[in-house]
């Protein structure tokens, strides 16, 4: 094989891993701090797809006040289940997962009803193409990956530099030990919302503009975020990054080489595996 | 103080049981096809909720059954259509073959504990699509295997008539329920139960943890496959679109929704949520809006499931009406 392709594919696993670890981030967020998977996640990327749909292709907002707008709707939407339905039932994992489900049927079908289900597409602001490495690479997909790439960095920097991510650090790692010392839980439980509703207005834009937006759009990626989450550790940052990147690459590389079906069978029996023999992911603590 | 519904033998149990036996026997006299064919799909929901049920009281939630029911109607399916086994014969195997393999999965993935076990099976079920889809001989592919043969004798088991199938289908689904019923009450339901509460516990006081769960987890592997068996030649088509985890999900919703901690709470669930859709399903666009807004609302009104909210406000009325 010459080296052409396999440049290819590794700079599309790339940035797919960049694009998923985006929605990973704000799902192993919420479950490292409150214990529960929000998978209404997926249904909030769809609705911020739509809503840029709306912003930027039908009223013509600039594209990145449009962006902070999605944000903003996004996050208030987010707040709204926290305070109406996570918090009644007292982050009790099950029963989360059964009325985060049941709200994201009730949105999906939702944007079904509104939308119909005609794909539409965001026009790119990115346009023209660079290469890299001699490889060619649409300006958009580069574009994309580097703004992942910094919203990565600066949840970093958010989490470890500033006094807020510390204190949030501290309720994932003991919430009541975090309450004693005087860290008010549930103002860390609104703020771990609005970021992690950010991280997913954000993915829902750049996919909708890289892919099509439509009401199931949400749907697949959320299986590949809950993979990445399990490979690198529930509520770890490094970890997600990491498997991130990884599935992104083991995807590209082995839909390539093998076909799709092979790719679902490689990237599925490499998550058993990791289960069984390190059940906590790469970076993840002991439950 | 709650009143368990066990603890209860008065006259609305001994009136309660015959009036639903003799509903049951007499439905296919007065409903129409549609109604049986709802009914069908209701057992099948039942036989794997509980399957799934009699793992979850040992704290254990497999997302892994769909995999299972797809092994179960797979193996059925490829001896009936392509070696011309008797369908008879098959329905006990289809349920042995996924058990075997459970025993091997399950000795993997019994050792990792709570959230990573969903996430173990999940990725099990799968695989166990993944595999399906790929080997397209003989397996079908993501288009599945069309046209499986009803089963025998073929003058009975007409695709018009539900009625035959019906019958098949409470009779599957007694047994089913039968079975987890007694291990429930058994001893062993309750070494489950006491995992469940504490497994370092359960382990100091002398018990097998492993032996026992990995037994429970070879059970529901057995009855998913069961139902799967059942599906495959009800439906006469099974892809690996069918046995998705959205299938092994849903059975968690009727488990949580019915109440998880009693052992009716998986069939009433089923039940319910089998129903109450269809009720919704001339709203076209809206039924699947209803449903989320039923499901959320059903969390925030009776957080411990209908069972849960039966034996808390039901049963005191109904204990007071008896005197």
């Amino acid at each position: 094989m010459s080296g052409l392709p396999f440049i290819q594919m590794f700079i599309t696993g790339i940035i797919m891993g960049l694009i998923y670890i985006l929605s990973a981030l704000g799902i192993t967020l919420i479950f490292g701090v409150m214990r529960v998977v929000n998978l209404v996640h997926a249904e909030l990327t769809m609705l911020s797809a739509f809503f840029m749909y709306y912003l930027f292709e039908v009223w013509h907002i600039n594209f990145f006040l449009s962006l902070i707008l999605c944000a903003i709707a996004i996050s208030l939407l987010g707040l709204f289940f926290q305070r109406y339905l996570y918090k009644p039932l007292r982050y009790e994992l099950l029963n989360v997962l059964i009325i985060a489900t049941g709200a994201g049927i009730a949105l999906r079908s939702l944007g079904w009803i509104i939308f119909g289900p005609l794909a539409r597409d965001i026009s790119t602001v990115f346009p023209g193409m660079i290469r890299i490495l001699g490889t060619p690479l649409s300006m958009e997909r580069a574009a994309v990956a580097l703004i992942c790439l910094g919203l990565t960095i600066g949840l970093y920097i958010f989490l470890y530099k500033t006094k807020t991510g510390k204190a949030l650090r501290a309720v994932e790692q003991d919430s009541e030990a975090a309450a004693v010392l005087g860290i008010r839980i549930d103002r860390v439980y609104v703020i771990v919302f609005i970021v992690s509703c950010i991280l997913a207005a954000v993915a829902g834009a750049f996919t909708g503009m890289l892919f099509a937006v439509e009401p199931e759009m949400g749907s697949e990626p959320l299986m590949k975020c809950i993979m990445i989450i399990m490979i690198g550790g529930m509520g770890s940052i490094p970890g997600a990054i990491l498997a991130g990147l990884l599935l992104g690459l083991i995807d590209s590389f082995s839909e390539t080489l093998f076909g799709g079906e092979m790719a679902y069978i490689i990237s599925f029996a490499l998550l058993m595996l990791v289960l069984i023999i390190r059940p906590r992911g790469f970076f993840g603590y002991q439950a | 103080m709650a009143i368990k519904l066990n603890a209860i033998n008065f006259k609305s149990k001994k009136f309660g049981y015959p009036v639903l036996g003799f509903f049951l026997l007499g439905l296919p006299l007065f409903a129409n096809s549609f109604q049986l064919h709802i009914m069908i799909s209701m057992c099948i929901n039942i036989m794997l909720a509980v399957s799934m049920w009699i793992l979850s009281t040992t704290g254990l939630i497999s997302f892994g059954q769909a995999g299972f029911m797809f092994i179960g109607a797979m193996t059925s399916t490829l001896l009936v259509k392509n070696l011309g086994w008797l369908f008879w014969v098959c329905i006990p195997l289809g349920g042995v073959v996924p058990a075997l393999i459970s025993v091997l999965v399950g000795r993997l993935c019994i050792r990792v504990k709570g959230v990573y076990f969903f996430l173990v099976t999940m990725a099990f079920g799968f695989l166990v699509n993944g595999v399906f889809a790929y080997f397209k001989n003989p397996f079908g592919g993501w288009y599945g295997i069309l046209h499986i043969p009803p089963p025998e004798p073929h003058t009975l088991f007409t695709p018009l008539n539900k009625t035959p199938f019906y019958y098949l289908g409470i009779v599957l689904t007694l047994i089913t329920c039968w079975v987890v019923y007694l291990i429930s009450r058994s001893r062993l339901g309750m070494i489950l139960r006491s995992i469940k509460e504490s497994d370092i516990l359960a382990e100091a006081i002398g018990i097998n943890v492993i032996k026992y769960k990995l037994q429970t987890f070879v059970v529901a592997a057995f009855f998913a496959g069961l139902a799967g068996v059942y599906y495959a030649h009800y439906y006469s088509y099974i892809s690996p679109l069918v046995f998705s985890f959205n299938m092994s999900f849903n059975c968690l919703i009727f488990i949580i929704v019915g109440g998880s901690l009693h052992f009716f709470g998986p069939i009433v669930g089923a039940v319910v949520l089998t129903i109450i859709p269809e009720f919704f399903r001339a709203t076209g666009v809206y039924q699947m809006l209803i449903y989320g807004i039923i499901l959320i609302f059903s969390m925030i009104f009776i957080p411990r499931g209908i069972m849960g909210f039966v034996e808390e406000r039901g049963l005191p009325l109904l204990a007071k009406w008896e005197k």
